[in-house]
């Protein structure tokens, strides 16, 4: 579905993709995971056309889509949640969610889908999205990506600063998302959570794919359990 | 919804509108007779002043764009209608309340082209690199100006018919309230909304930002003209100096005092700082200290502007339906 093919992108001057290639198939969910600094929020943003690739090609559903604006990818169904979650905090709750509609059509059932997902939303709705918690914001921030109703979802850490037990929260819906036929691309620190949801995941070394494999199979690997996930 | 009801919300909407429009007439001819004609030029030109801050508050309120040059497109504004109706009279229509009224739509349509070319830049620069920019396109336009001896170089125009009134100020306040309130209520004004929160996650939601921060100019730039050609054709004068840096300031500390992003708030500002100055005349020279400490005095208290976000409404508890 989504093809990396030596991808070099970076800031100014400074290179962080070297010639990456990945994969992301249909249905499936990947996870992304590496140190600090290894490129994991560049390859989002590239992908989603927030940054530009000064070589290599994006290939989505079989198309290069390297070349279009943010907004034209959002329409072929690619939808980033970005990291530190973006809320438009001066909006109300349901205003953001009318924004991460602004593409589509919405109907008061795609609010009530993301309602059940998150029905603490529906209580907020109508508050202002600054003044919801940490934890509210992810998830206003996930559903209105979904919003959009996208074929793949790319998550941009979504546990960050957020307390375990919402972090267990928000990884359950977003297996749950993916079970109901979201593709899913989850970049994220917290490794051992995101191995446990993901069936494939890259390991990633300062822009370039370090390891790649079943999300089993790294758990499994000493080598990267030392060095990735803290053990 | 069915037809009947929706034929009934057009009928209510048109009678309010020439109820609206009756009262408005109705108060113009009551001034006319009965007001001192000082206390009337102040009360339209808070009239003026409330169109510049709403058409103000859509880029630095609501986009979130920081726009120093305000006072540029209004003088476009003014010399555009002014010269269609004084120096080029294209036969005697112009000159007919009428013809003011198509000189000055024609003028803010010019403000408006005017302003795209300023939004350009504006996808590149933020902040205080933007409002550089705009402040030094609105003294390029007040220079040009100044050195087009057909529109009377650094000694105004004269001469121009005198149209606008109470009557149209407010007729055109009305229409610039109801557009900009009918546009940040639909999607497209959400999305202007979103720029201002976070440009880079409202991008990856699909909004176009480039495309909404030059509509956003081009939209505030044309009602910004409207004001200039309704002020010159009510002051029957305009010079470059009517169009100088200060009055762009002026507007700014409008929307910030009433409240960045707030419509009543952009009113409120509006005629604060158009009323202040006059009732401080008892100080004499004094008025200009005064106004100032008044103004830092009122950002003291309330640093978010009068309002804030909110609207002047929601501070009242609603009633139960």
């Amino acid at each position: 579905m989504l093809r990396l093919e030596g991808i070099e992108a970076g800031y100014g001057r400074c290179a962080v993709l070297r010639g990456l290639n990945l994969e992301v198939g249909k249905g499936e969910t990947v996870a992304l995971v590496g140190a600090n600094g290894a490129g994991k929020t560049t390859v989002l943003r590239t992908i989603s056309a927030l940054i530009r690739p000064r070589a290599g090609r994006v290939l989505f559903d079989g198309k290069d889509i390297s070349h279009l604006k943010p907004h034209e990818i959002v329409c072929r169904g690619l939808s980033h949640v970005p990291e530190r979650r973006g809320i438009f905090a001066n909006l109300t709750v349901y205003e953001n969610l009318v924004v991460g509609g602004y593409t589509q059509r919405l109907t008061s059932k795609d609010f009530e889908e993301v309602y059940t997902l998150f029905p603490v939303l529906r209580e907020r709705a109508k508050q202002s999205a600054g003044t919801l918690s940490g934890g509210e914001q992810q998830m206003l921030a996930i559903s209105r990506a979904l919003l959009s109703r996208p074929k793949l979802l790319l998550l941009d850490e979504p546990s960050l600063g957020l307390a375990p037990l919402v972090t267990k929260k928000i990884f359950e819906t977003i297996q749950r998302i993916s079970s109901q036929g979201t593709t899913v691309l989850l970049v994220e620190q917290n490794a051992h959570a995101a191995l446990k949801i993901s069936q494939r995941a890259y390991v990633l070394e300062v822009g370039e794919v370090r390891f790649a494999g079943s999300s089993k199979e790294l758990q499994a690997n000493d080598e990267i359990r030392r060095a990735y996930l803290g053990e | 919804m069915s037809a009947p009801s929706q034929n009934a919300g057009f009928l209510k909407q048109a009678t309010i509108t020439a109820v609206f429009i009756a009262v408005l007439w109705g108060v113009d001819q009551l001034l006319q007779i009965g007001l001192n004609p000082y206390y009337v030029r102040v009360v339209v030109n808070c009239g003026i002043a409330a169109i510049l801050a709403l058409s103000l508050n859509l880029i630095n309120g609501c986009a979130g764009q920081f726009s120093l040059g305000h006072a540029g497109f209004m003088a476009v504004g003014a010399y555009v209608s002014a010269t269609l109706t004084t120096v080029y009279p294209a036969g005697e229509f112009f000159q007919s309340p009428l013809g003011v009224g198509v000189a000055i739509t024609i003028g803010g349509i010019v403000a408006a082209l005017a302003g795209y070319l300023v939004g350009l830049p504006s996808l590149r620069l933020k902040g205080d690199y933007l409002a550089i920019v705009t402040l030094g396109f609105s003294e390029m336009i007040r220079v040009c100006f100044l050195n087009i001896p057909a529109v009377g170089g650094a000694r105004g125009m004269n001469g121009i018919p005198v149209h606008s009134s109470f009557f149209w100020v407010y007729l055109w306040a009305a229409l610039a309230w109801v557009f900009f309130w009918r546009l940040l209520r639909s999607g497209r004004g959400r999305a202007i909304l979103a720029l201002r929160d976070d440009e880079t996650a409202a991008e990856a939601m699909g909004v176009e930002v480039s495309h909404f921060k030059v509509v956003s100019f081009s939209l505030s730039s044309a009602f910004a003209g409207i004001a200039g050609g309704l002020f010159a054709h009510y002051q029957g004068f305009i010079d470059p100096q009517s169009f100088d840096f200060s009055r762009s300031v002026l507007v700014v500390i409008m929307v910030v005092l009433g409240g960045m992003g707030s419509l009543s708030g952009a009113v409120l500002g509006a005629v604060v700082v158009t009323v202040l100055p006059e009732s401080l005349r008892v100080f004499e020279s004094y008025r200009l200290i005064i106004f100032p400490l008044v103004l830092i005095l009122m950002m003291l208290l309330r640093p978010k502007g009068i309002l804030g976000h909110r609207e002047i409404w929601e501070f009242f508890p609603r009633r139960a339906k």
